[in-house]
């Protein structure tokens, strides 16, 4: 258990890094000036809630493939974390909008398929407090989850088919080099921090579900025999 | 900790293998479907029914069904075009597609960002007049992150390819 | 005069981006982190209960 801990102290640590650097040693945008620090923290909940959601995806097919508990677990600790991670890119993009765009919203495609993910992997969670059989509930999730991954390269690559606000996609030869830097490091910062999450919280599902099978089989058989 | 079909009121079905067929038939089945539709779309020509903005030369050849539609008009903010009125509200300007030019009228204060060589996204319909009134001035800026002490040498034609004029279909 | 197309300023932005994600991260690792705390103390609650009633039969 101890040894899960040292993925979120890295993550600390270089989210600290990341941080104090874009926010002083990284020189403002030429047009933008210092607004454009907020991407140090837009873009690394962006880049990673979309990987997250693509690691929920694979479990997700893995707990249908297989049917063993262990790739549900996997695939809920996923989908919780992503949510958060989709929930902090809607809000530093927000924030990011309206200095720079001008207005707090509209609904261009990759705002709305962001917004969407949201709305989509929010519910599977949702759902699963409705279903009390570990089975159906198993099934349900990964079933909802592989659907709602065909919004993930809607978000990614919209800006590429359709017209839209957002603008497409930078790299390091349209970045300067001292922005490229703090945006990867805390890249990476929130890749480690997200690992942390999903090793907790796929502990506590696994936990969760002992202690209800612990409770379940003489309700069971309570019922079989009545 | 396995996840074996168990009898029990939720699930009747005793029989693992049967447990096993249906998983694996539900995960080919979602993500068939998961295909079909992330097909449907990525290519199924949405692009041209959901149109975000409309270019210059488009609202033009849209001629007079295009006026006092509420539409959103995309374009680079032509340089040296910028007229602020007396009054300190009105603002008039003209924006391109490399090829067309209409011009603008705002009763907004623009964001900051907004200037000559800038993409915009307007919102608003398009006047008898000729002249464009937008309600919604919002700045698409492109993709590039600069420090300050470098130059933007960058001509129109390569400045609007940012609006991604291009992409009427995938 | 600032110059044309330039954001001079929006600090406020920008501390108001990065305290947002400091404050939900902060936020769900101590729910995630309590919520390991009350398990780890319900199992071994549980552990001594199993050990005495063993005791007792």
């Amino acid at each position: 258990m101890k040894k899960m801990h040292a993925f979120g102290l890295v993550g600390l640590a270089l989210i600290i890094v990341g941080s104090i650097y874009g926010l002083t040693a990284s020189p403002p945008e030429r047009h933008m000036g210092d607004v454009s620090r907020i991407l140090y923290v837009h873009v690394p909940t962006a880049w990673n809630c979309l990987l997250i959601y693509l690691f929920a995806f694979g479990f997700a097919i893995a707990s249908l493939w297989t049917g063993k508990q262990r790739w549900d677990i996997a695939t809920t600790a996923a989908i919780e974390t992503g949510v958060v991670l989709n929930i902090l890119l809607l809000g530093t993009g927000m924030i990011f909008a309206k200095p720079t765009w001008g207005i707090w919203w509209d609904w261009d495609v990759r705002l709305t398929t962001s917004l969407i993910a949201l709305i989509f992997y929010a519910a599977i969670l949702a759902l699963r407090t409705f279903i009390d059989d570990p089975n159906r509930r198993a099934t349900l999730t990964a079933v909802t989850c592989i659907i709602s991954f065909v919004d993930v390269p809607l978000i990614y690559f919209g800006v590429r088919w359709w017209r839209s606000l957002h603008q497409i996609q930078s790299s390091p030869e349209t970045m300067a080099e001292t922005m490229v830097f703090p945006m990867r490091v805390n890249a990476f910062a929130v890749l480690f921090i997200s690992i942390w999450f999903m090793l907790l919280r796929a502990r506590i599902e696994r936990s969760k579900l002992e202690s209800d099978e612990v409770v379940e089989p003489p309700v069971r058989r309570a019922m079989a025999t009545a | 900790m396995d996840k074996t079909p168990v009898a029990s009121v939720s699930n009747p079905s005793s029989d693992p293998a049967a447990g096993v067929r249906t998983r694996r038939i539900l995960m080919v089945a979602s993500l068939g479907l998961a295909l079909v539709i992330f097909g449907y779309m990525a290519f199924g020509g949405l692009g041209d029914e959901l149109i975000y903005y409309w270019s210059p030369t488009e609202l033009l050849d849209a001629g007079e069904t295009a006026q006092s539609a509420s539409i959103r008009l995309g374009g680079l903010v032509v340089p040296q075009s910028i007229v602020r009125g007396d009054d300190g509200l009105t603002l008039d300007f003209r924006v391109t597609d490399g090829d067309t030019e209409v011009p603008v009228r705002a009763e907004t204060v623009p964001p900051a960002m907004f200037r000559g060589g800038i993409g915009v996204v307007l919102e608003g319909s398009m006047g008898a007049d000729g002249v464009f009134d937008t309600t919604r001035l919002m700045v698409k800026h492109d993709n590039e992150y600069k420090a300050p002490d470098t130059e933007d040498n960058r001509s129109i034609k390569e400045l609007v390819k940012s609006m991604q004029f291009e992409t009427t279909d995938t | 005069m600032a110059p044309e197309g330039v954001i001079i300023g929006g600090w406020s932005y920008v501390i108001a981006a990065y305290v947002l994600v400091g404050v939900v991260l902060a936020a769900y690792a101590a729910h995630l982190i309590a919520r390991t705390r009350s398990l780890d103390a319900r199992r071994r609650r549980s552990d001594d209960r199993a050990e005495t009633s063993v005791g007792d039969s």
